[in-house]
């Protein structure tokens, strides 16, 4: 039911959940499903508006590209309002550094499939001794439009719009208040309280909460080893458009669903072998073919042919038989977690009183090797198949200017671990000093691998959903 | 060789050499510009990429 917030006064929630995004959804789902009541206070409107936006401005000191604000969406539904739609499962070595595995989300995938109405398939088959490829699925689903309706109708979904969870009350390690400034402010109590307020905004309200609460230690890395996706053009090529396609199309040939730009793209990974012995990062790069009439063509082939002449016969010959296309290698890629990219709060408030944040963001060497040794092992792979010839676009050689743009997913900030002094959550995504409050979405992730991140979000966020409902049998 | 047989050897090497000018007339002219590919090939321009490439290649 949508309420407003003089509804609200003197009503207890067994839980209640701060964000209407893909991730306090989806938690809301499963507690429906079990029968539990729940309130969603969600700071945005039904729909876009300049004042909920607003509250996501803020500071950037580094190399972050994009803009603070317009990377998430403040109203119903959260950023999946203008999210792209890709998915994939992370692969089981990027959880490395997580207190749980690939097969501890198994349970929750055909549910989070079911939500992002998305088939269950993210097939990979190896190619060469060192890459992959790997299928990606496509959502359309936008969580306004799918379930604006169903929580107005819900018996058990409560949602408040407009309102703005501000500030809470510990005490004896447990949330006793949350103060909430709507149109008016005031309390609630509630047993539980989830924060899924987005990759960033997770960590500005737990460094906020930690400033008027002693009680939350100033051990746990709250704000730090926060983490993008890099994206970007890393390397060009020219080659034979027929044996590209049959080369990979062999491989694929039941795999309908691929990752679908410019006129064929094909999506490659590193195998875990590569990643250890290299010593890189976990990555995705999509292959773009381009015809005849795109100017890339054009500008590789003589770009190639400058430094290896004796390519030009058998340019001429694919040329000639109508066979030679353009190539442009993107990448989209896992940045390692690191102290020193940290989010903080800043010294100017948002309407509510919030903070708004500081962020500090630099890429490291390993985050750069990563993207020169895909271009190196991906070209290798077209020799060895005479599938053409790939270089790397001179941005990523030379690592002094190397800036990249970034996918829009926010990850680490609250991090999951067992121990306190180098996490913010356990393993059931419980802030480690106090007993009712739990943290949900990317900002939980240690590690980020290369995978857009909004399925695991989901799978996450109906395990929490389980275990609070698990917790609530035990009161 | 007869006559025959060398006329049509000799069709065929013209054809060949027609379909090459051909080509590389077709190139030049995608590439644009007034560039000839032997330019390019000969030029060692700067090259704005960093080419994978086999022994063979250069
Ligand atoms: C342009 C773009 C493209 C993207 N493409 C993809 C993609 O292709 N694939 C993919 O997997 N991911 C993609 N993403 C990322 C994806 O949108 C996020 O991973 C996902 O939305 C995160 O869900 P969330 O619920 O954690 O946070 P959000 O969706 O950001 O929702 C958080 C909600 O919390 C509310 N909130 C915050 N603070 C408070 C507060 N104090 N009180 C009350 N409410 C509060 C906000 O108003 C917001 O509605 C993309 C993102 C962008 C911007």
């Amino acid at each position: 039911m949508i309420l407003n917030e003089k509804d609200l006064l003197n009503k207890k929630y067994k839980i209640l959940i701060c964000g209407s995004g893909p991730a306090g959804l989806s938690v809301a789902l499963e507690l429906e499903k079990n029968k539990i009541e729940c309130l969603i206070v969600e700071a945005g409107d039904e729909f876009y508006s300049e004042k909920a936006q607003n509250r996501y401005d803020g500071q950037i000191i580094g190399n972050f590209p994009n803009n603070l604000s317009a990377s998430r969406l403040s109203q119903f539904g959260g950023t999946s309002g203008h999210w792209g739609g890709t998915c994939r499962t992370l692969d089981d070595y990027d959880f490395k550094k997580w207190p749980i595995n690939k097969d501890d989300l198994e349970p929750y995938l055909q549910e989070s499939c079911n939500i992002l109405e998305i088939p269950n398939s993210f097939r990979e088959k190896q190619i060469a001794k060192n890459l992959k490829i790997i299928e990606f699925q496509e959502s359309d689903v936008r969580f306004y439009d799918k379930y604006y309706k169903h929580v107005s109708n819900s018996k058990y979904i409560d949602v408040c719009l407009n309102s703005i969870i501000n500030n809470v009350k510990i005490q004896n390690s447990k949330i006793q208040e949350i103060s909430i400034k709507s149109k008016i402010s005031f309390s609630i109590k509630a047993d539980f309280l989830v924060l899924a307020c987005g990759g960033i905004d997770n960590s500005r309200m737990l460094l906020w909460f930690r400033e008027n609460n002693k009680s939350i230690s100033r051990k746990l890395p709250i704000g730090n080893y926060w983490m993008e996706h890099p994206f970007k053009k890393i390397g060009s090529g020219v080659g034979n458009f027929k044996a590209i396609r049959k080369s990979f199309k062999n491989n694929f040939e039941s795999f309908e669903n691929f990752r679908n730009w410019g006129n064929f793209t094909v999506s490659i990974s590193p195998t875990q072998n590569l990643i250890n012995e290299k010593d890189i990062l976990n990555s995705g790069v999509f292959l773009t073919l381009h015809d005849r009439n795109n100017d890339n063509l054009k500008n590789n082939v003589k770009d190639l042919l400058c430094v290896a002449p004796s390519l030009s016969k058998h340019i001429l010959d694919l040329f000639d038989k109508n066979l030679l296309c353009g190539i442009t290698l993107s990448s989209s890629w896992e940045q390692n977690p690191q102290l020193e990219n940290q989010i903080t709060l800043s010294s100017s408030k948002d309407f509510s009183g919030i903070p708004l944040i500081k962020l500090n963001y630099q890429l490291s060497d390993q985050t750069l090797r990563t993207a020169k040794e895909m271009v190196n092992q991906v070209g290798n792979y077209f020799i060895d198949q005479d599938l053409g010839r790939l270089g790397a676009d001179k941005t990523i050689e030379e690592s002094s200017s190397f800036i990249s743009d970034a996918g829009y997913h926010h990850i680490g900030g609250t991090i999951m671990g067992n121990n306190q002094n180098s996490s913010v959550v356990d393993e059931n995504l419980k802030l480690h000093d106090i007993e009712n409050l739990y943290v949900c979405g990317s900002s939980v992730f240690p590690t980020g691998g290369h995978a857009n991140p909004t399925l695991s979000i989901v799978q996450l966020s109906l395990r929490l959903g389980e275990h609070l409902t698990k917790k609530l049998k035990t009161i | 060789m007869n006559k025959d047989n060398f006329n049509s050897k000799r069709r065929e090497f013209n054809k060949l050499v027609f379909k090459y000018i051909v080509s590389i007339t077709l190139l030049n002219l995608y590439l644009s510009n007034g560039e000839r590919i032997s330019d390019i090939s000969n030029k060692k321009r700067y090259s704005k990429i960093k080419w994978v490439l086999s022994s063979n290649d250069v």
